[in-house]
Order: C-alpha cells, then structure tokens, then sequence
C-alpha cells in the first residue's frame, strides 16, 4: 500500500494509520493563547501583579516548609545522633551518614574532608576536600552543590558519587538523573549511566558512559590534552550513546572540526537537526541551541 | 519506495512563511497577531512535548512555552526563525521538567492535570509506544496523528524538507507497527 494517506490523507486510506488517529485524537492540543503582558493587551499589569503576589506567597510556603538549620545530622556506627554545624569540618573515622537539610543524604567514605559551607532555602552547598561521597537528593535542581579542588557538582535532581584524591584528581559518576559539573574552566554535564573525569586546574572531562568501550574512555582522556588527535578514535569508536561524548567535544574543536562532530552526532543520534533545533547556533556554541540538543540527545540516545 | 523518497529529499521546496511579519506585528502589541503565531504553533509545540513528556504535563509545558514567546518575543533577533526558535524554547522546558521530576515520580505515575480526560488504556499504550522511537520518529508521527497535521504542514513548521518528513512519518509508522504487534501493510 502507498503511504499517501499517512502523508497527507490522500489515496487509499490506510485503515491502521485511520484507526491511530480517531484513537489519539482525544489528545490533541485545544488551548487558549495565554494572556500576556504585551502593550495594549490591558490585562498585563494585573496578571503581573498576580504572578509577583503568587511568588511572594510560594516563597513564604517554602521557607516556612523547609528547615533552614544551621547544623545537619549525621549519624555513623559510633555516633547515633550527631550534628555537624556550618563550617565545622568532618573527617570520620568510620562510613558517615549526613543529612542533608529534608532534602537527602551524603553518604561520606572514612577518611574524608568534608564541611557545610552554607544551608538555606535556595542552596546547600558543602565542600569536599578530599575523599569520597555518595549523594542521593530528592529536590529540585540545583539546591546541592558541592564543591572540591577541581570541580563544583551541582545537583540537577539524581544520585551520584563523587570521588576526590588528594592528589587533585577525581572523579563523578552519576547512578540517576544528572549532575552539572562546574569549573572555571568550563562546564560538563554528566546524566545517568555515565562519569567524567576532573582534575585541579583543568576543566572538567569528556563524560563517557559506564558502558563506553576501553578504547573510546582512552580516547576521551586523550581529548583533554590533545582534542585534534582523539577526535577520529572517538569517531570512529563512537556509539548511539556516545553522542553524549560527542556533544561535549563540541566546544573543544573548532571550524571543519566541530562540523565532523556535530555530523557524527547527527549520523549516530537524531539525525539531520536541521532549524528545528538551530544547527547553527549549535557550531556557533549557543548556549540555547546546545542546551535543546543536549535534551534531545538525552531523549533519543542515552540508553 | 525508499528511492522516490530519496528523490524528494533532493528537491527541498521553502515555501512562504507568515511568521515574520506576524512576530513584528505582535512585538508590537497586536494580539491577533499573537494568537496567530499561536494558532500556527500551538499544535506543533505540544505534539513535540507529547513525544517527551506525558499529556497532561504537555498542555501545561504548551502554556509555559506561550508564556515565554510573551515575555521573550522581543529578544528574537531573527523574526523568520520564529518556528525553531519557539521549539527550543519548548524542548528546554521538556529537559527542564525531565531534570526536575527525576527520582520524585516515575513518568508513567505522572498524574494527569486540568481538565483532561484519562486517555484509554489503548491510546495510553500507543502514545508511550510512540515516546520509546527516537525523537526523529517520534515527533512527526505525533505531529500526524495526534494533532491531525500533514506531511507538508509538518515540514513547513519543523522547517525541514517534506522528503526528510516523509521518510521519518514512513519509517517511524513502520517502527510503531511492529512496536504494537500490527503486521506491516
């Protein structure tokens, strides 16, 4: 049978594409356009005035929802209940367990350096000097930060551990969700299944998958040093889900380059991305277009 | 039929698009003008969020996206690239909400909001069979069967090439046939 009727109704009528329609067509989009606050559209300044009321009164429900305490409890094999107060550093003999406001917990190895550099509404940021820790949060993005020497893990809503040696070298691994790893030098984000790798003074690694091939990790690693000589290794070796490597080595490669990465990406994942997504404003580095093909490579690839 | 299809890729066709002076007339406070782009739009944007995220959170991100074009509109450098530009702005609030409800609830207990009815089990069942094919697949056949668009009027929104769009609704459709048990015709 042609496909004219799935393409625009015309010809036989394909009875299956015919019985999807009627069965999906409860769901079809039938909203209002939003009223704005565009001149001249008179309802502007009142529905402003509402959306700052409603803020006002979110925000005064959150503060007065989550604790705002200036210690964390913490608990271990010896210390039942315990508290570690903002700035106060931690060094435990023992696995840890700390508490991190009502949002989650840190699970904290023996042996590490860790203290509460601030807890609020907006933010609990703690730093960790050294050591390893497990990070599990239930919360909105971005209300857990922790920093170490090399890089600053902002929680996106997930799972993780973090690793930092003493030696300057560390590492992420994401178990769920996603995590921004932040550093001065540039901005990594690793989801789900994956890890990147960090290290004092530099900025944070190519991500790559738990289960990207040894070769492919060799390859990313050589992209911190050398991003022209790993760039045909990690096309070559690249996978579906190594578009999330791909993605990352944007920024690293310029000109001809970038466009032989981003066609890869293209080849393995979406394919052609074409306007929908600003093909452009992706080889130009758009913050917006990169973030909108980081979503989609997240949709279609990492599995 | 892969051959004839290749052939349409070749010949991409751009026709006129009313999205420029729309945008300069709404810029300017015409609300008839904004109700247009959102006429034009509005089905595109939410059968996009449809392949991401589940109905009833579909129809509010389609708000949130419109509520942004408001507040943003003035910010658009380029008033022909209104359309792609509108679909970023929707896939970032899909990412945004995967971010955000990561861990808190599973996709498939989001619990419907508004008005909606709950869809059938079937339809249930085909929307998440179409949410599981890659985005390229995924998109236009939402496009085509839910929001009742065709192949053309898909390309001239996504601004893509109607050969592109039309071997993405072929193989996506053939990809879902065989995701729903239904042999191929």
């Amino acid at each position: 049978m042609s496909d004219d009727y799935l393409w625009d109704r015309t010809g036989e009528v394909d009875p299956e594409v015919a019985r999807l329609e009627g069965l999906l067509a409860e769901h079809r989009y039938r909203g209002e356009p939003p009223r704005g606050r565009s001149a001249g559209w008179g309802r502007g300044p009142w529905l402003l005035a509402a959306l700052v009321l409603l803020g006002v009164g979110v925000g005064v429900a959150l503060r007065s929802m989550r604790s705002d305490t200036a210690s964390w409890g913490l608990s271990s094999a010896s210390c039942a209940d315990c508290s570690l107060a903002v700035g106060e550093w931690l060094e435990p003999s023992e696995p840890t367990r700390l508490q991190v406001a009502d949002i989650g917990h840190l699970d904290v190895a023996a042996s590490s350096r860790l203290r509460i550099v601030a807890t609020g509404v907006d933010e609990h940021r703690v730093e960790l000097e050294r050591g390893s820790l497990h990070a599990m949060v239930l919360a909105p993005p971005r209300l857990l930060v922790v920093e170490t020497p090399a890089a600053t893990a902002v929680d996106l809503g997930c799972e993780y551990d973090l690793e930092m040696g003493a030696d300057g070298a560390g590492r992420l691994t994401v178990t769920s969700g996603w995590v921004a790893l932040e550093g001065p030098l540039g901005t990594t984000t690793v989801v789900e299944g994956s890890w990147a790798p960090m290290r004092t003074g530099h900025p944070p690694g190519l991500p790559r998958f738990l289960s990207a091939s040894q070769a492919f990790s060799e390859a990313a690693d050589l992209a911190e040093t050398d991003p022209a000589a790993a760039l045909d290794p990690l096309l070559r070796l690249a996978r579906r889900a190594d578009t999330l490597t791909l993605f990352h080595l944007l920024p690293r490669v310029d000109g001809p380059d970038r466009e032989r990465v981003l066609a890869e990406i293209e080849r393995l994942g979406p394919g052609r991305i074409d306007r929908a997504l600003d093909r452009d404003g992706v080889l130009a580095l758009d913050a917006d277009a990169l973030e909108a093909l980081l979503g989609v490579l997240v949709g279609c690839c990492a599995r | 039929m892969e051959a004839s299809l290749g052939a349409l890729l070749a010949s991409p066709t751009e026709p006129p698009s009313p999205d420029r002076e729309l945008v300069i007339r709404a810029r300017g406070g015409d609300r008839s003008a904004f109700e247009a782009l959102h006429d034009r739009y509005a089905r595109v944007v939410h059968g996009v969020l449809l392949a991401k995220v589940p109905p009833g959170i579909a129809s509010d991100l389609v708000q949130d996206t419109f509520v942004a074009v408001l507040e943003r509109l003035g910010g658009l450098r380029d008033e022909g690239a209104f359309g792609g530009w509108v679909l970023a702005i929707a896939r970032n609030l899909a990412t945004d909400w995967h971010r955000s409800s990561r861990k808190v609830v599973a996709l498939d207990e989001v619990p419907e909001r508004g008005a909606e009815p709950r869809p059938t089990a079937e339809a249930e069942q085909v929307l998440a069979a179409i949410r599981a094919l890659p985005e390229t697949y995924a998109v236009p056949l939402t496009l085509r069967l839910v929001e009742g668009l065709t192949g053309p009027e898909i390309a001239e929104r996504l601004g893509m090439t109607p050969g592109s769009v039309r071997v993405n609704l072929h193989k996506g459709m053939k990809r879902l046939r065989e995701e729903l048990g239904v042999a191929d015709e």
